[in-house]
């Protein structure tokens, strides 16, 4: 079967020319979901049961994926909590590369076997439903493409997101990021977000924030880096820098008194992996 | 049907951590066991802030032996945000130091403290939950509460849930075998999961409900006729799981028999419609 076009119009084409879509979910899951996000069908060959011990090189490989990417900030995800909170529930939505066109300088990164053979994962992002069907967790999004900066896979963790947030044919997500984390850029670009906490004493990472944003698809599209999409950016009415816990802890208080806020745009580096993130006060 | 679970009753309260939405859609009063509204917890909101940290203590002393201990991170992602907590506590000053101490209860504290957890996050399809984890300070510390705390907190969970369908996982050689097969037949989806931290590790999935509940909960199930199997040998759950996924069916149909360093289980298969 010859996989339908991607309607998508990237800022970086090469990542639709070299990377195809997988999908890690139980068949009932498969069932409920968009096998053609945005036009981008998902090979059967590529969809893995969890339940299967077929299954096993490919979630290894996602294993590796997630400690190379998430490993170094000391929140690599145990294997049980893979199959629970992600496989179980929800799925695993992702890019990869066949093994025969990937690079050594991969192959160290992901650790992949010699021996083996098939679809090797260099995004994947991770969802769980809620008990609104609408609603989504997002749990983990991982890209190689910042580890492999020669391998013309700029904006490759926007686009996974994007991919996977439309097959799991989700309407709203909520996910929680840390204030001094990158991955606010990639986040941002779904348009402005509704800030739900701002201290989160639940998290390892207290200084960690839980948004909730619209998955339309314009939003979408733009967080692909879809040349067409575009979304709006309102003025900030302040800025929380990323060490700033004090005033971090006291947005929250404004949110439990019942103020709104939203993140209304990327953040600015300050140096020294210090930035500032630009929020919104909602009448 | 909670007839033999008095001293739980007379001593024990159940709590509950999920966002105000979800909230909203719960029984509060699964059983008949008042959820009081100091012990209902937002995850979003700083005042959980002492029970989520009591709750990842109970964790890491019934799971960590295991090498199972959740991060907070994932507390938070796979179970609050999505899903709910639950369980049954007591209060603070009703603990003796010695319990206060290893849960580490900080001096002052006087409000809930999980003695027995329970994480259920949705699945797709409406009313059916996972049953993400279950656990009581009892597998650790036996003697600590009464026994009976995980099936009640199990049962009462489901009640809380209106759930009509359960997935969840045990490791075969877990003590929480017993008390999910009190909720038998079981359907097993996995007998071994080399991709799982711990490949030894049963999924399974059973039709809950109120009838369901109480036979759990009166002394479980009435013994089926089964072949037994030594779930305690590798070579066993490698040849399940290649008849699951040849496509036969597997059930647990009743309560695990340890005999020497055997743990026989009762199972029905049948091969593939």
């Amino acid at each position: 079967m010859i996989a339908a076009p991607a309607t998508l119009r990237l800022r970086n084409p090469a990542l639709l020319e070299t990377l195809s879509p997988f999908l890690v979910a139980t068949p009932e899951n498969v069932r409920h979901f968009d096998l053609g996000p945005f036009g981008l069908a998902v090979d059967a060959a590529n969809v893995f049961d969890p339940l299967h011990t077929r299954s096993e090189a490919f979630l290894d490989l996602l294993g590796h994926l997630d400690v190379a990417t998430f490993g170094p900030e000391g929140m690599p995800m145990p294997r049980w909590v893979f199959f629970n909170g992600a496989e179980l529930t929800g799925g695993i939505f992702g890019l990869g590369c066949p093994h025969t066109d990937v690079s050594d300088a991969a192959r160290a990164l992901l650790q992949v076997p010699d021996a083996y053979s098939g679809l090797v994962p260099f995004a994947m992002y991770i969802a769980l439903p809620t008990f609104d069907p609408d609603v989504w967790v997002g749990h983990n999004l991982a890209s190689a493409g910042p580890l492999l900066p020669d391998e013309r896979l700029k904006g490759l963790g926007g686009l996974t997101k994007a991919l996977g947030l439309k097959c799991f044919r989700t309407k709203r997500q909520l996910g929680a990021t840390q204030w001094d984390s990158a991955a606010i850029y990639v986040h941002s670009r779904m348009g402005p977000l509704g800030v739900l906490t701002a201290w989160t004493p639940g998290h390892s990472e207290p200084w960690t924030l839980t948004y909730a944003a619209t998955t339309d698809d314009g939003a979408l599209r733009n967080l692909a880096h879809d040349l067409d999409a575009s979304v709006a950016h309102p003025e900030p009415d302040f800025w929380v820098e990323s060490d700033d816990h004090a005033e971090q802890q006291r947005l929250q208080d404004l949110i439990e008194a019942g103020q709104r806020f939203e993140l209304v745009g990327p953040p600015e580096s300050l140096g020294s992996k210090r930035q500032r993130i630009p929020i919104r006060q909602l009448p | 049907m909670l007839q033999g679970y008095e001293t739980i009753l007379r001593d024990y309260r159940p709590y509950v951590i999920a966002t105000t939405g979800l909230l909203g859609r719960l029984n509060m009063s699964p059983l008949g066991l008042s959820v009081a509204p100091e012990d209902r917890f937002d995850p979003l909101r700083r005042s959980s802030e002492t029970l989520l940290g009591l709750l990842e203590r109970l964790d890491g002393l019934t799971y960590g032996p295991l090498g199972m201990t959740m991060p907070r991170w994932a507390f938070y992602d796979c179970a609050e945000l999505p899903g709910l907590i639950t369980g049954l506590g007591r209060s603070a000053s009703s603990l003796p130091p010695r319990l206060r101490e290893a849960l580490h209860v900080r001096p002052g504290y006087d409000g809930i403290v999980p003695m027995s957890m329970s994480l259920a996050v949705p699945m797709l399809e409406e009313h059916h939950w996972l049953g993400y984890s279950i656990c009581s300070l009892n597998e650790v510390s036996p003697g600590a509460s009464p026994r009976g705390m995980r099936a009640l907190t199990i049962g009462f969970t489901l009640d809380m849930l209106d759930a009509r369908k359960i997935t969840g996982t045990t490791q075969w050689c877990s003590p929480k075998l017993h008390v999910h097969a009190l909720f038998a037949p079981l359907t097993v989806l996995t007998a071994w999961l080399p991709a799982h931290t711990e490949p030894a590790t049963c999924t399974f999935r059973f039709d809950a409900g109120e009838e369901r509940i109480a036979r759990a909960l009166t002394g479980g199930i009435a013994e089926s006729e089964g072949e037994l199997l030594d779930v305690s040998e590798v070579s066993v759950l490698q040849d399940l799981q290649r008849e699951i996924e040849a496509g036969h069916s597997v059930r647990i149909v009743g309560l695990p028999r340890e005999a020497g360093a055997r743990l026989d289980v009762p199972f029905v298969r049948e091969g593939p419609p």
